[in-house]
């Protein structure tokens, strides 16, 4: 396809625009918001859009505020056709085409959009067309070029293939439809589990039905052998029935037989009683006249045994009183014996006492002594008031007054008279005589006067201290007095030795007191006195009471041997009596048992006299009564009688022994059993029968064979959808795999000639080392140069938008043969440099003589290294 | 002395094969042949009708069924004896003592419960003597059962009523049930009876040589391999002679056929062949096809089958018999004209084809995509039923 013109009116901003088209390349250029983007918007609607179109992006192209319609129109070469096209938009919307070759033709409205379309799209691949149309603002990298037919035929064409009818296509879809009709295009799913499930539900309905019309089936089968069975027994009942009878029959028989047996043995129950009546009698009558007889017997041997039995009491009487004799000597001569034995021990005891009286006597005359000595010393002692302190006091007191004696003597004047001649004189009106070679020496303590007859009178006086001095050997001597008048001594010397003699004394007593204590040896004085005071009572009651004539022992020896003299006596005759009392009291025993004996012999005898006498008359009143041969002529009778009745049973035994009655009853039992059991069964059965028949009954006419049948059907029919579901389903499946493999495996094929042609292109503009890697669906995946693999999304965006560009140009190259497709390209290259500008230039002006370019710029700088080129101003 | 001898009439059978709509029909075809046979009745003057067991299909019927074909029952103006057979004997679960069937069956119509012999109402000296199925497993000759309890009676005309196959026909002749021939050739023969009426053989069969032993065979066709079914007869007895008259009850038709297709010839001729069947939806065709096509005969056999399946009341291929080689030739290439990777694909399909079914199911569906010999490519959305027209 070549576009010549293109005119639009009241299209959005523009009110009216008019483009001719270069065959090569056209430069359209003009500053924003002139309107270019217009020209490819309206270039697309007009073979896309119909002109009643109330699409928004239809409504949007009329211009704000005006209430025109919008027009586009475009005259249009394409293989053989050449044609003039025009839409007007929303307001008097309205579609025109006009044919100029290869034959005219006018068309309108619908038929002439549907024409074009048919005219276009039979010459010109539409998805390439949209792939090729480089709209502003739209992104311009990635080119969807894998819908395009054209360009497959193309490069079909261009790697050499068998040639693509165009139609591939459209089988692809038609196929994949197909394939969608049965499977998910995602998951691959089968889209008919309907169908298998119909299958199901109907196969498990046939199957229930089936079971059921089994059970019903064997129901039936059941009720006909119970109904048999039924039958059979009713006829095999009168068998029985006989068979019963006749047994019971036989029974009967039997049984009036055991009848008479036993009615006979009841005859014989009461007959025998009789005679063991009878029996009873006679022998108690034999055994009563035993009874006497033995009774007599022995009544007569206890009477024998009565006289030795008393003869034998009396000998023990005898020997008894004697032994009572001998007792009573022996008590007599014992008492003697134990009086002479007191006699003993009172002799003895008096002995004792007397001795014990002169002790305690002598030692109390002792200590009466001593006790005396005693009152001597206490009388002394009285005397004496000196104490051993008193006597300490007053020699330190007549000490004390020592000292202060010579304290006051040294003190004083010391006076020394020698004579030379015997002299006299006198001294404080002492006379004085001395003698020459004795001195006079006196101490001056006061005034001293000495008169020298004759001669002289002397004075002298003491000094002042010696005076005090004085005073304190004063008050010393009467301390000392006053001390020696307390102790009633006269001097010192007096109270040392009177204190000298209290302390003997006082020894003496101390002394005096522990002989006491030895004599006395831990008794007391009082107590003795009170022992001896009892001693010699008792002494004086013994005396008295002893009879005088008897001597007294001569001493204790005397009396302990008499006493015990006694005490043997006494004791060899207790020991005699003791003996004498055992053998007393053994014969007493003997005869009390021998009378005790004689005495229930005695009884004895007299009771079974008495006893005998008693049976004697009664067995006399009873034979009176009946006699002994009566008795026994009823116990011969009845015997006779018994006999007869006996062998009759014998008799009766025999016969039924003969009948079996064992075996009679047995089968008897049998066959009433097998009776009962018949019976039974056919009551059992015919119950089984009942139910059968009541479930039988709800089952006619229940249509459950019909409901089966249709079951069936429908499951066949079901069956034979799922079947031809299935078989399409796989056939589709596999067409579908089959198709999509060869056009994968074509599409590899096409890439090499795609490849080729963009590395063409764009060795001008990346140089000659450019190389690029095609995926399947013709996308570049990576881009080479200088030997580096770059991916295609790591790329600029400004050289994605140069290889977008290249792609295009390209693939228009590619089908240009085929009556190719415009490149028209919106405003792009904004992010390319100069020098790349310039490349891009070279390469578009290098596509543009192969294929119909369309390039639009508001920045015409851009583009001029574009050489061939008609240029357009807008 | 006439009336008339049918059986198997096996009211409330059905039959797999045919769509729900041809069921139906079919089913009201078994109802229908009740009122043509009492037509049949009165159109020849016969005095009453017995039906040799099979009246119904099944005991367990439901009530709709059995109401209908009572209704039709009810209609026929003479007496009709009705045998049970081995589909539905006299057991427990017997439809003729159901409630429905005592409550709604009319005087005129006779169970034979018993071989007591019974007088036909409104003749004199006619008596019917049946042989019913008591139970699904006889375990006797039901029929020489019958003629041996049966007394003599002279002067009065007999008719033995009997189900089952005699032993000359019966493939199996070790089943108990198994009615013996000469037995009663011997009844024929020494007068006990003077006609034998026989079901259980679908297909019209005169039994011997006596001339009064008889399968009527079913009113209505019920499988492929009957004989002559569709029939009832006309027996007339008269003076020690027996004339039989075969009616035509029905009208439906069973055929299995087997074609040879291998050239566009043998399509049309088959397709004339279709053509001319009369009554198509009362007809039941299976066709078992031989033979070696290529796609576009396939095509066209397939469309013929389609068209004419919408017309019969059933065609289906008979899959046993089926040995249809198909086999995509140059014309086939040619009608298609695939190019590119569809022409791979067409090409790899065709190799894989020889061995594979689906693969030649896939060789179709493309062909039939692609267009076939109609050079016009058609989308999915206007096929309809995955055949082309």
């Amino acid at each position: 396809m070549k576009l010549l013109t293109l005119t639009l009116e009241n299209w959005r901003g523009v009110s009216s625009s008019h483009i001719e088209f270069d065959n090569a390349v056209t430069l359209i250029e003009g500053p924003n918001e002139v309107g270019k983007s217009s020209l490819v918007e309206a270039l697309r609607m007009l073979f896309r859009e119909k002109s009643g179109s109330k699409k928004k992006e239809v409504q949007a192209v009329q211009p704000v505020g005006q209430d025109v319609g919008s027009s586009v129109a475009a005259e249009v070469r394409c293989g053989d056709y050449h044609f003039h096209y025009r839409k007007t938009y929303n307001r008097k919307a309205g579609t025109e085409l006009r044919i100029l070759a290869p034959r005219a033709e006018q068309l309108t409205g619908d038929d002439a959009h549907n024409r074009a379309w048919e005219i276009l799209s039979g010459h010109m691949d539409m998805a390439l067309w949209d792939a090729l149309l480089v709209e502003q603002g739209k992104e311009i990298g990635g080119v969807r070029l894998a819908d395009s037919d054209g360009l497959a035929r193309a490069l079909d064409n261009a790697a050499g293939g068998a040639g693509v009818s165009g139609e591939e296509s459209a089988l692809f879809d038609a196929v994949q439809a197909e394939y969608e009709r049965y499977f998910t295009l995602k998951t691959g799913k089968p889209r008919y589990g309907d169908q298998q499930q119909r299958v199901e539900q109907h196969s498990t309905q046939v199957k229930q039905l089936k079971t059921t019309l089994r059970e019903l089936d064997d129901d039936l089968r059941r009720f006909e052998n119970v109904s048999a069975e039924i039958s059979r027994l009713q006829r095999a009942l009168p068998e029985l029935q006989q068979a019963k009878e006749q047994h019971e029959q036989r029974w009967t028989a039997i049984d009036s037989l055991q009848a008479r047996l036993t009615a006979k043995e009841e005859e014989g129950k009461p007959l025998q009683q009789l005679l063991e009546h009878a029996r009873n009698q006679w022998q108690r009558r034999q055994d009563a006249a035993a009874d006497i007889a033995r009774r007599e017997q022995d009544l007569a041997q206890k009477q024998a045994a009565l006289q030795p039995l008393a003869e034998h009491a009396a000998e023990l009487e005898r020997t008894v009183k004697a032994a009572e004799a001998t007792h009573k000597d022996l008590q007599v001569q014992r008492r003697a014996l134990q009086q002479a034995l007191q006699q003993a021990r009172r002799d003895t005891a008096y002995l004792q006492d007397a001795a014990e009286l002169a002790r305690l006597q002598q030692l109390l005359e002792r200590v009466q002594t001593q006790r005396a000595e005693l009152a001597a010393l206490r009388k002394t002692l009285a005397d004496i008031h000196i104490t051993a302190e008193g006597r300490k006091h007053i020699q330190a007191a007549a000490s004390a007054l020592d000292v202060a004696s010579r304290t006051r003597d040294n003190a004083a004047t010391r006076l020394s008279i020698d004579a030379l001649q015997a002299a006299e004189f006198q001294l404080n009106g002492e006379a004085i005589s001395l003698r020459p070679g004795t001195p006079l020496e006196r101490q001056v303590a006061e005034s001293l006067q000495i008169d020298i007859p004759e001669l002289a009178r002397i004075t002298i006086a003491p000094a002042a201290s010696a005076g005090e001095l004085a005073a304190e050997v004063d008050a010393k001597q009467q301390e000392l007095d006053t001390l020696l008048a307390r102790y009633q001594v006269r001097s010192v010397e007096q109270a040392i030795t009177l204190d000298e003699r209290r302390a003997d004394a006082e020894q003496t007593v101390r002394s005096v007191r522990e002989r006491i204590e030895d004599t006395l040896q831990g008794a007391d004085e009082e107590s003795l006195q009170v022992d001896c005071t009892r001693l010699q009572q008792a002494c004086d009651d013994a005396l008295q009471q002893r009879d005088p004539d008897q001597p007294l022992p001569a001493s204790a020896h005397e009396a302990k041997q008499q006493l015990e003299t006694a005490g043997e006596a006494l004791d060899a005759c207790e020991s005699e009596r003791d003996q004498e009392t055992g053998r007393l009291q053994t014969r007493r025993d003997e005869l009390t048992r021998a009378e005790a004996r004689q005495q229930q012999a005695s009884t004895e005898v007299n009771a079974l006299t008495s006893v005998l006498e008693d049976k004697r008359s009664s067995l006399a009143q009873e034979r009176e009564a009946e006699p002994d041969a009566a008795l026994e002529q009823v116990v011969t009778e009845r015997e006779q009688q018994l006999a007869a009745i006996n062998a009759e049973l014998e008799q009766l035994r025999a016969q039924l022994q003969a009948e079996d009655p064992d075996s009679a009853r047995l089968q008897l039992d049998n066959a009433s059993h097998a009776l009962r059991r018949a019976e039974r069964d056919i009551i059992e059965q015919q119950q089984e029968q009942a139910v059968l028949e009541s479930r039988l009954d709800r089952a006619q006419a229940n249509g459950l064979f019909e409901e089966l049948e249709a079951a069936e059907q429908a499951l066949a029919e079901a069956e034979d959808t799922l079947a031809a579901t299935e078989r399409r389903a796989a056939a589709a499946k596999l067409l579908w795999e089959t198709l999509n493999e060869h056009r994968d495996a074509s599409r590899q094929a096409y890439v090499r000639p795609l490849r080729e042609g963009i590395q063409n292109l764009g060795k001008i503009v990346f140089g000659s080392d450019f190389d690029i890697v095609l995926g399947e669906d013709w996308t570049i995946l990576d881009v080479i140069r200088d030997g580096k693999t770059i991916p295609f999304d790591s790329l600029s965006v400004g050289a994605k938008e140069q290889l977008g560009i290249l792609t295009r140009l390209a693939a228009a190259r590619i089908v240009a043969d085929q009556g190719g497709v415009p490149v028209i390209i919106d405003d792009a290259l904004g992010f390319s440099d100069p020098t790349r500008l310039q490349s891009m230039g070279a390469a578009i002006a290098a596509a543009g003589r192969d294929a119909q370019v369309v390039v639009l710029t508001c920045t015409p700088g851009r583009f001029m290294y574009l050489g061939e080129v008609g240029v357009r101003r807008l | 002395m006439k009336f008339i001898h049918t059986s198997d009439w096996q009211i409330g059978m059905t039959r797999a094969f045919l769509s729900q709509e041809a069921a139906a029909r079919y089913s009201q075809a078994r109802i229908d042949a009740i009122r043509s046979l009492g037509q049949l009745a009165e159109e020849h003057d016969a005095q009453f009708m017995v039906v040799a067991g099979d009246v119904f299909e099944s005991n367990q019927l439901s009530a709709q069924t059995l109401s209908r074909a009572l209704d039709a029952l009810n209609s026929v103006s003479v007496p009709v004896f009705l045998l049970p057979g081995n589909h539905d004997p006299l057991d427990a679960s017997s439809i003729f003592r159901s409630k429905a069937f005592k409550d709604q069956a009319r005087d005129h119509i006779i169970v034979v419960e018993d071989s007591t012999p019974i007088p036909v109402p409104g003749l004199d000296n006619v008596e019917v003597v049946g042989a019913p199925w008591f139970s699904k497993r006889p375990a006797e000759d039901l029929c020489a059962r019958a003629l041996k309890d049966l007394e003599p009676a002279p002067g009065v005309t007999r008719i033995l009523l009997g189900h089952g196959q005699v032993d000359s026909l019966s493939p199996d002749q070790s089943q108990p049930g198994v009615v013996s021939q000469a037995r009663l050739e011997q009844a024929l023969a020494e007068g006990q009876v003077h006609y034998v009426a026989l079901g259980d053989r679908h297909s019209l069969t005169n039994v011997g040589n006596s001339g009064s032993l008889c399968y009527s065979g079913t009113p209505l066709v019920t499988d492929f391999d009957e004989v002559d079914p569709n029939k009832a007869l006309l027996v007339e007895l008269a003076n020690d002679t027996c004339t039989l008259t075969p009616l035509n009850t029905g009208f439906w038709e069973f055929q299995a056929l087997q074609r040879d297709i291998n050239a566009p010839e043998d399509l049309a001729a088959f397709a004339q062949w279709l053509d001319a069947v009369r009554g198509k939806e009362c007809t039941v065709l299976k066709v078992g096809f031989t033979g070696s096509v290529n796609l576009a005969l396939a095509a066209e056999l397939d469309a013929l089958l389609d068209k004419h399946s919408q017309v019969f009341a059933s065609l289906k291929r008979r899959e046993r018999t089926t040995d249809l080689a198909v086999i995509p030739d140059a014309l086939d290439d040619n009608a298609i004209a695939l190019s590119g990777y569809a022409d791979a694909t067409w090409k790899a399909l065709l190799a894989q084809a020889a061995t594979d079914d689906t693969a030649n199911d896939a060789l179709r569906l493309m062909y039939r995509l692609a267009g076939g010999a109609a050079s016009e490519i058609k989308g999915p959305s206007s096929e309809k039923g995955g055949r082309s027209a």
